[in-house]
């Protein structure tokens, strides 16, 4: 699977916090975003999954060929997209096997039997340290904030995407959870072969993974891009200097 | 009852018109009989104008002229309360009572049937310790353009708790009225789960008491509206003694022109020292020209370890909320399904009566999606599990 991303430009109440920028994404392949706040990591994200609000006014985004603008969001996942949340949303009275079962059958990717999902939920939530009471609530309702990561990381090994955009999966993580989370994100991309856009604005989750390539963003576009040393580069001399 | 003195209240009102007479109206039973193998259940008690059938020896039925006289002196209600209560009281054609000994369980299921209009009372009275489960479902015979008006009272003694579970899913053309009172005591507790589905145009009032220390009192109400459909609910808890609990929890999903005003009112009495007292009013609006009133109020009278608060917030399904259930692969119509579906469930989280929460359940999602009601869809009751009380 290829995402193309090809100097997109996205704009939210007429403001552009997107300005030119390109990205291509191949299956098992580690991309990550880092960027000050603010310089439009989550808006891109927003925009290639097809938030209502976040509007690609030029350029172009394909998955497999396909050009993604103007689909909806379930459009997209089912052409094998997928978003973890920064902020995930609470919905109280919805639960989680019952929100996980309805997408899963909505994007018909496995003929897994309730019993086998069900099996499978329980395996992925061991792997990701996930108190096994917290599946059978609603979706985040009352969750702390690593919880909450956690079962977005659940949602996306369950729903098995071609390609994962992680919206700083590591972000408000302690440093075991960290740990499991990149642990669990390797383990899905060997797995399945996905191909996966992670925003982080931490170092320390790099520590555990094996990124193919750094994009550095600034001001709605990509400045900088490389390997595992811009990260040394920004740690050591902030945005500001180093980009 | 603070609707006639509270100016905010009597503004957003809906005037009823209130029928002079009482009809006879046709049998139902070949309709009552239609409607339990939709349920999959029988019904203890069917009330129709008619008369009342009951198979459980708790339940009495009279009429206002055979009424015990030391019955009627034990009433909660005389018609002063209120226009609805005045109404019920004045031309009740039947008298329903249901009396619970000291430590006795019960649950009883209610189907009543509306062919004229329909006044009729259902006295409760809990001995100490007792345990009961009521469940009303409200329905038409056909082309119902007639008033169902039932009129509670509960007297629920130390340490009893009462499951008071009611749907109404009565036809396009029918009104509902309703009034209840309850005295909550020492220790008991009372959980109100109340469904409004059906009906043009629905007015009720209910007046829950917290009476004594420690007594509880947990109401749930959840309308769904759509068309011209239009809904005044007047709920009103009341913490009158040391460490009582009283939550009112009022939700609308109205689409159409639908209109609907919720109306919680809390009072923490003088002598309430370490009372809870919570009103939360929330509705989603489907259309543009559906509207919700959700007009919270409290009067607290004492300070000293009270804690009343209250929330209110009506909005479109949250734009974010749909995006999420979306990048799941689920299309829109299914996402507002189910983020409707999941704001409906915690009005339903009080009903334990198998029965009653398959039914709103059914009636409910039906409803939200279609706009339909007045009909009851076929349920199966084989898979679900019912726990004795």
């Amino acid at each position: 699977m290829k995402l193309e991303i090809k100097d997109v430009f996205i704009e939210i109440g007429g403001n552009k916090v997107v300005k030119g920028t390109s990205l291509n994404v191949g299956s098992g392949e580690l991309h990550v975003i880092m960027g000050p706040n603010g310089c439009g990591k989550s808006s891109l994200a927003k925009g290639i999954m097809g938030h209502p609000d976040y509007k690609i006014v030029a350029g172009s985004v394909n998955l497999d060929g396909k050009d993604l603008n103007g689909l909806p969001a379930n459009e997209r996942a089912r052409l094998g997209l997928f978003m973890q949340f920064q902020e995930p949303i609470e919905i109280e009275g919805l639960g989680i096997l019952n929100f996980l079962n309805a997408a899963r059958n909505s994007l018909k990717r496995d003929s897994k039997s309730v019993r086998e999902f069900m099996n499978e939920v329980k395996e992925r939530s061991a792997d990701l340290k996930l108190k096994e009471e917290l599946v059978g609530r609603s979706l985040n309702a009352g969750f702390s904030g690593g919880e909450k990561k956690k079962v977005e990381i659940l949602q996306m090994q369950i729903l098995k995407p071609g390609i994962a955009i992680l919206d700083e999966p590591d972000s408000g993580l302690d440093v075991d959870a960290v740990r499991v989370v990149a642990d669990n994100i390797r383990k899905f991309m060997e797995s399945t072969g996905a191909g996966v856009i992670l925003i982080t604005h931490y170092s320390r989750i790099l520590e555990y993974l094996d990124p193919d390539h750094i994009h550095i963003m600034k001001d709605g576009r990509i400045m900088m891009e490389g390997g595992k040393e811009l990260v040394q580069k920004i740690e050591k001399e902030g945005y500001e200097g180093g980009v | 009852m603070p609707d006639e003195t509270n100016e905010l209240y009597s503004r957003n009102s809906i005037k009823l018109e209130y029928p002079e007479s009482i009809e006879e109206g046709p049998s139902v039973m070949e309709h009552a009989l239609e409607i339990e193998r939709h349920a999959d259940s029988k019904f203890d008690v069917i009330i129709s104008n008619t008369g009342v059938t009951s198979k459980n020896r708790l339940v009495s039925a009279f009429t206002p002229e055979n009424f015990p006289e030391e019955r009627l002196s034990k009433k909660m209600t005389n018609g002063s309360e209120d226009r609805i209560s005045a109404y019920i009281n004045a031309n009740s054609r039947q008298i329903i009572s249901i009396d619970l000994k000291e430590k006795e369980s019960a649950r009883i299921n209610m189907l009543v049937i509306g062919s004229a209009h329909l006044p009729f009372q259902v006295l409760v009275n809990c001995a100490p310790g007792s345990k009961l489960s009521l469940f009303e479902y409200y329905c038409s015979a056909k082309d119902d353009r007639y008033y169902t008006a039932p009129l509670h009272e509960f007297s629920i003694a130390r340490d009893s708790n009462v499951e008071f579970s009611m749907i109404n899913n009565k036809t396009s053309g029918s009104n509902f009225m309703g009034f209840s009172k309850a005295k909550v005591f020492s220790g008991a507790s009372l959980s109100a789960n109340h469904v409004y589905i059906g009906s043009s145009t629905t007015k009720v009032k209910c007046d829950f008491y917290a009476a004594e220390e420690k007594s509880s009192i947990y109401a749930k109400e959840i309308v769904v509206g759509s068309a011209n459909q239009r809904f005044d609910l007047n709920t009103f808890i009341t913490n009158a003694n040391p460490n009582t609990y009283a939550k009112l929890e009022s939700g609308a999903v109205l689409d159409g022109s639908s209109l609907c005003m919720l109306k919680g009112y809390a009072k923490v009495e003088k002598l309430a020292k370490g009372a809870k007292s919570r009103i939360e009013e929330h509705g989603i609006l489907l259309s543009e020209s559906a509207h919700i009133d959700a007009l919270p109020d409290m009067a607290i009278d004492y300070g000293e370890g009270v804690s009343a608060t209250h929330s209110a917030a009506t909005a479109p399904i949250d734009k974010d909320a749909l995006f999420y259930i979306m990048s799941r692969g689920i299309d829109g119509s299914e996402s507002k399904r189910l983020f409707v579906g999941a704001f409906m469930s915690k009005y339903l989280s009080g009903m334990t009566n198998a029965l009653a929460r398959e039914l709103a359940t059914s009636l409910l999602l039906t409803k939200a999606e279609t706009g339909i009601f007045g009909e009851l869809p076929k349920i199966s009751m084989k898979d679900v599990w019912t726990v004795e009380v």
